[in-house]
């Protein structure tokens, strides 16, 4: 059984070399391998289904043994990992069509980077892990760079930016093992255990920014936007569904697989009984949901305004984690499992529309419900989902989250969780209304559907939002006992949500649903009944006394926003991006123009840099050796 | 000592004219002194006063009345070493006047950075 | 049977074929440049043969003339030696190979015969036991590298021909200097001999010698601000030259800097000074190069910020921290000397050097590109290659000890590794989607040059996902640098 954990590892790299090499002979070839094989690692996956299997050794490098296990919480994003992988795949055949892009290594790559994260997610020791998010990072690369002109600046300032946050973090791990010489996690957390607080803090701290940079919080999630928005459709929701997960994956895995809130606490301050470090990184949580709410209500592109919420989202993700409460923690994952799954419905379904009509311009689109109305009834359900309203999943995650944010007395933060929520509103309803309501474009009269291929994994997803919306008590099996495994208490559940009298007060999403659907009928029924209005016909309008013609269409799907955009204008001024520009720049100019003229071309400077050598050299002679 | 004191000096020399001198010839001349210097140097570093060539060329010979025959080996390799390295030099000077039309090494700085 | 595992034939060879190839170059014509191949094939052999008993004994010593040493000239081949000999016959080889299909230039002959030479010399300077071997080693290398840097004859190779030797030749000057005090001091010239002597020394008597040796190597070693010639050098050679020049030759100069170091001047003092000569190297060598538009030159430049990596390893002066020079080393000869090899070929088929025009080449030369990434992945170290475990154990050695100037240029060390993806990734994206705005018709490189690239392309990976029995070889090597044992096992085999 234990050997599976090694095959299930191969088995996505096994599949992208099969899946190129099958890719020679026929395209449809490499679609079945390429599908066989990420349904090959989703069946291997949930093979481990709430299983623990602790260090099973595939290698040692310098004396430190190379380890793979798993737990429930790592199989919570394996399931993330190889599920989205799957339905990613899928929705690729349809959408990635060969004359438009060469797809050689399209496969092999999206393979890759799973298991990549496979690697990430099963890994037992830092080498392990590190090795596998390195590879993760390039060969997301790959991926990001397909989608043309301007992703490859995008895709480039990700690859920088994530080679800054992976060698953050190697320092911290050279530094586990130089005191350890095992990067085991077990011998981790006991090296930690008896460390000096300020060794503590560095290793968290470093570790931490190559995660944060991988999970895009703010200050870091500077290349998310460009690369999520640029990346081909199908990579999209991968990137911004279960790879940005891994960050909040190692942040789990540091805070309490190698630290644990009370050793935390003992080394350091608390602010409202949190460690000082959690308490940081709650802001910067916080910080990432506000103001990524903020830019995403501003965007006129789909996947940019998509990508800003992704930002958000796992500032709620990440947010959830810090509190150091079972609950929040559990919220937290459990809101990284919704996430994935609704924001890579949000993705494809945007993807879909942008296959049909080629823009993700906001103000570009319009009216597509009677054409597509698969397609809007799973953004929809997506949107719903996100901005966190019962019965769909986001609802309750959230809400454990605002819970023990409550319970903590943590008001300030629980004030920005709302609005990072209530401004989720704001760009959701301007997403399905841009693109879906309003007058259909003239050139957009003849879209249809997106094919089956495409609508599959839409669908799967959609129903995923409802079922882990209704039965919250499907995840939570697997949290709460992963969570037992890391020392937090258990927190009871049922099916549905939460019994009366426990730590969450009583949460019955089935009974909240019911009460929403009655509202709702009502609300519908009175409409009818008081109504007094006529139907008017969409293109029924008329602009400052001037009626519109049909041709000339009244679409006020640009700057939909503005007024609150001036509002929130000196926020958005801040600029971290120029912040980091601005450095870049400095420090390029001075190696260019100070640095690399050392090499003047002219020989005589070089045969003095030689005699200068020789001078300090005899300096040294004759001071005995010494310079100083 | 005498000889100690000329070969660095050679090699001082040798080097000046490498850094200050801006004539290619002269810097070959430059890289010249160099070596000689440091031939002279070894020279002398197996030089015994008064001594014979080191060959038993008559009884009574000892070896301690002989300079030390191994730096004159050292300094033959080392000359057919420099002979080589100058010839190449020169012809590349020669090219190097093709092209540039000059002498100057100021002027021959198409590479840099 | 004539015991092949002898390392003098790993010098005799190839000086062998040069004089055959000079002498017999005006009636063979253009069949003369099957020899060097020959004579590499050759090499190559002799050292995986001299691998057993390398393993078995720790170290091969061949004298030559009859005599014993110190008397004699002799060979000493130990593992760190038997490693890099391996790879500059390896090199040798795949290069000459490819130069069955890269030089069409006249003369052939000359360029065949030097090309022969250059290596040959290489091969000797590692596994020479006598510090005027070395010089001579040195200066051969030299000669023949002044020369085939201008084998082109065009203006940029002259110029950097001409200050390729001035500098040489300064250089070579030094290392006779300090080679000489060697001498006037222990009156021998057999290293293990003058290691024995030079313990009464005192420190400066050996900082002397010490100073000007190392000068002397590190103007071949590419050490900052020693190193102007070779951002020149380096792209004005021939690719299967500049692959040599890159992937051996600095390595050899700083391995006989290391050996030198550790097994004649046995002191602690100095490691600081060479610390902050690797780290300047480091430095100037990735920033100089994040700002080439000319790809040979680009690599050049990446090649002294190899050196300096490699370097600053080594000065830690600990085991683990030799072991990571010397992995790293043999991740630099590899990826280095196989980017050289693949950009040759782009270059014949693009006919520039600029990166610019090499946009869509991922597209057009898939092959090629394929290894290109993969050197370049390796030299950034990014996982799975072998670039990752040296870099990881360099670093982890850096921290061994750490105080706060080891933690600053461990800092130094990832924010140039940054810099050096910064300029590797912006080459594989203009490469794999960048638009090829003049319409060229670009083929893949020919079949024999693929060959060469393939080859060391392949050992690459073998060493990539298998790494553990070079890292344990080298983990022993660098034991044994660091214990000294090349001392007493040349003197219990006769080195001495």
């Amino acid at each position: 059984m234990n050997i599976l954990l090694e095959i299930m590892l191969a088995t996505p790299f096994i599949g992208g070399l099969l899946a190129f090499i099958g890719g020679k002979v026929h395209r449809w070839v490499r679609y079945a391998v390429a599908v066989t094989f990420s349904f090959l690692t989703l069946i291997e996956a949930l093979v481990y289904y709430n299983a623990t299997i602790k260090g099973v050794v595939w290698g040692s490098l310098f004396g430190s043994k190379l380890v793979l296990q798993t737990n429930p919480i790592s199989w919570l994003f394996l399931f993330i990992v190889t599920a989205m992988s799957f339905l990613i795949v899928i929705f690729s055949i349809g959408d990635m069509e060969e004359d438009k892009i060469k797809l050689d290594s399209y496969y092999m790559q999206l393979l890759f980077v799973e298991g990549a994260m496979v690697g990430i997610v099963l890994a037992g020791d830092l080498i392990t892990f590190f090795m596998f998010w390195e590879i993760m990072s390039w060969t997301s690369y790959f991926l990001i760079i397909y989608g043309g002109k301007k992703s490859v600046a995008a895709g480039y300032k990700y690859i920088i930016m994530s080679i800054i946050g992976a060698y953050s973090m190697f320092i911290a791990i050279a530094m586990l093992y130089v005191k350890a010489h095992s990067l085991v996690y077990a011998d981790v957390a006991a090296t930690l255990a008896h460390s000096s607080a300020t060794f503590v803090v560095w290793t968290v701290v470093l570790l931490g920014i190559g995660f944060f940079v991988k999970a895009a919080v703010m200050p870091l999630h500077t290349w998310l936007p460009d690369a999520h928005s640029e990346a081909p459709s199908p990579v999209s929701p991968l990137l911004s569904g279960v790879l940005i997960k891994m960050g909040a994956y190692g942040l789990f895995i540091v805070l309490y697989g190698f630290l644990s809130v009370q050793l935390a606490g003992n080394i350091m301050p608390s602010v409202f009984s949190t460690p000082i470090l959690l308490y940081i990184i709650q802001w910067l949580a916080a910080l990432s949901i506000v103001l990524a709410t903020f830019l995403a209500i501003m965007q006129e592109d789909a996947k940019r305004l998509l990508a800003y919420s992704s930002i958000s989202q796992i500032g709620y993700v990440v947010l959830g984690i810090a509190t150091g409460t079972s609950l929040g923690v559990a919220g937290g994952l459990f809101h990284a499992l919704n996430h994935a799954i609704f924001k890579g419905l949000l993705f494809l379904a945007v993807g879909a529309v942008i296959y049909r009509t080629g823009t993700r311009n906001l103000s570009d689109l319009g009216g597509l419900v009677k054409k597509m109305p698969y397609t809007f009834t799973a953004l929809l359900l997506g949107i719903i989902a996100l901005a966190g309203v019962p019965p769909l999943n986001g609802f309750v995650s959230k809400w454990m989250i605002y819970e023990a944010l409550l319970q903590k007395k943590e008001v300030f933060l629980l004030i920005m969780a709302f609005i990072g929520s209530t401004g989720a509103f704001l760009y959701v309803y301007r997403l399905i209304h841009s693109i879906f309501l309003g007058q259909l474009p003239k050139k957009y009269e003849n879209v249809k559907d997106v094919p089956i291929l495409m609508q599959f994994p839409i669908w799967v997803l959609a129903v995923l939002t409802i079922v882990f919306g209704i039965f919250p008590g499907l995840a939570m099996n697997v949290i709460v006992k992963g969570m037992k495994l890391f020392g937090f208490k258990p927190i009871a559940y049922t099916l549905f949500g939460f019994p009366q009298g426990t730590a969450m007060g009583a949460l019955k999403v089935i009974n909240i649903s019911a009460v929403l659907v009655v509202a709702f009928v009502a609300a519908w029924v009175l409409f009818l009944i008081l109504s007094k209005s006529r139907k008017v016909s969409q293109y029924d309008n008329y602009a400052a006394g001037q009626v519109v013609t049909p041709e000339l269409k009244y679409n006020y799907s640009f700057g939909f926003y503005m007024s609150f955009g001036r509002v929130i204008k000196s926020i958005l001024k801040l600029g971290i991006e120029r912040i980091y520009n601005y450095w870049v720049d400095a420090a390029k100019v001075f190696g260019d123009y100070y640095m690399r003229r050392v090499y003047t071309g002219n020989l005589e400077t070089y045969n003095s840099y030689i005699v200068i050598v020789v001078t300090i050299a005899a300096v040294a002679i004759l001071l005995g050796g010494k310079l100083w | 000592m005498i000889y100690y004191v000329g070969s660095f000096l050679l090699i001082a020399l040798g080097l000046y004219a490498v850094i200050i001198k801006k004539n290619l010839i002269k810097i070959l001349i430059g890289l010249d002194l160099i070596a000689s210097g440091v031939n002279l140097l070894i020279i002398s570093i197996g030089y015994v006063k008064g001594g014979t060539a080191p060959i038993f060329s008559r009884a009574g010979l000892k070896a301690s009345m002989m300079v030390d025959p191994i730096p004159q080996a050292l300094t033959l390799t080392a000359i057919v070493i420099d002979a080589s390295e100058m010839a190449l030099a020169v012809a590349f000077v020669v090219l190097l006047y093709k092209y540039y039309g000059t002498l100057d090494i100021k002027k021959i700085r198409s590479l840099k950075w | 049977m004539v015991n092949i595992a002898n390392p003098i034939l790993l010098v005799v060879i190839p000086l062998f074929f040069t004089f055959l190839i000079a002498l017999s170059g005006s009636f063979l014509k253009s069949g003369v440049k099957y020899l060097p191949v020959i004579a590499f094939a050759l090499n190559l052999v002799v050292s995986l043969a001299l691998i057993p008993e390398v393993v078995k004994n720790g170290m091969v010593i061949a004298t030559t003339a009859g005599f014993k040493p110190p008397f004699a000239i002799d060979m000493a081949v130990d593992k760190l030696g038997l490693f890099l000999s391996i790879i500059a016959s390896l090199l040798g080889f795949v290069a000459s190979v490819y130069n069955l299909f890269y030089i069409d230039e006249e003369p052939q002959e000359k360029f065949h015969a030097l090309f022969t030479l250059l290596v040959a010399g290489l091969t000797w300077m590692i596994i020479t036991g006598d510090i005027f071997n070395l010089f001579v080693a040195f200066e051969v290398t030299s000669i023949a590298a002044f020369g085939l840097v201008g084998f082109h004859r065009d203006k940029g190779a002259i110029e950097a021909g001409f200050k390729y030797l001035v500098m040489g030749s300064i250089g070579g000057s030094f290392l006779l200097i300090g080679i000489i005090m060697l001498y006037a001091a222990t009156g021998t010239l057999n290293i293990v001999d003058i290691a024995q002597k030079t313990s009464h020394l005192t420190f400066q008597q050996k900082l002397f010698p010490f100073a000007m040796i190392f000068t002397g190597l590190g103007i071949e070693g590419a050490l900052f601000p020693l190193n102007a010639w070779l951002p020149d050098a380096h792209p004005a050679a021939p690719s299967s030259v500049s692959s040599i020049l890159s992937g051996i030759m600095t390595t050899a100069a700083i391995y006989a800097i290391i050996r030198l170091t550790n097994t004649i001047f046995d002191f602690n003092q100095i490691y600081f000074f060479l610390m902050i000569f690797a780290l300047l190297t480091l430095i100037f060598g990735e920033v100089s190069a994040f700002f080439q538009k000319d790809i040979k030159r680009m690599l050049a430049y990446s090649t002294i910020g190899q050196t300096g990596l490699f370097f600053f390893a080594f000065s830690l002066n600990t085991v683990n921290g030799l072991q990571g020079a010397f992995m790293q080393m043999v991740n630099h000869s590899l990826s280095k000397g196989m980017l050289f090899l693949v950009v040759g070929g782009m270059i014949m088929q693009v006919g520039s050097r600029n990166i610019d025009d090499f946009a869509g080449l991922g597209r057009k030369m898939k092959v090629s590109s394929f290894f290109l990434a993969i050197g370049a992945f390796s030299l950034m170290g990014l996982p799975p290659f072998f670039g990752f475990w040296s870099k990881l154990k360099i670093i982890f050695a850096a921290l061994q000890n750490a105080n706060a100037f080891l933690v600053a240029s461990v800092v130094i060390i990832l924010l140039m590794s940054v810099v050096e993806g910064a300029y590797f990734f912006k080459l594989l994206q203009v490469m794999f989607f960048g638009k090829q705005e003049k319409d060229v018709a670009v083929k893949e490189a020919s079949y024999g040059m693929l060959f060469s690239v393939v080859v060391l392309g392949t050992v690459l990976l073998i060493i990539s996902f298998y790494p553990s029995p070079v890292i344990d070889f080298m983990h022993k090597a660098a034991a044994e640098i660091i214990n000294k044992n090349y001392i007493t096992l040349a003197l219990k085999l006769g080195g001495l």
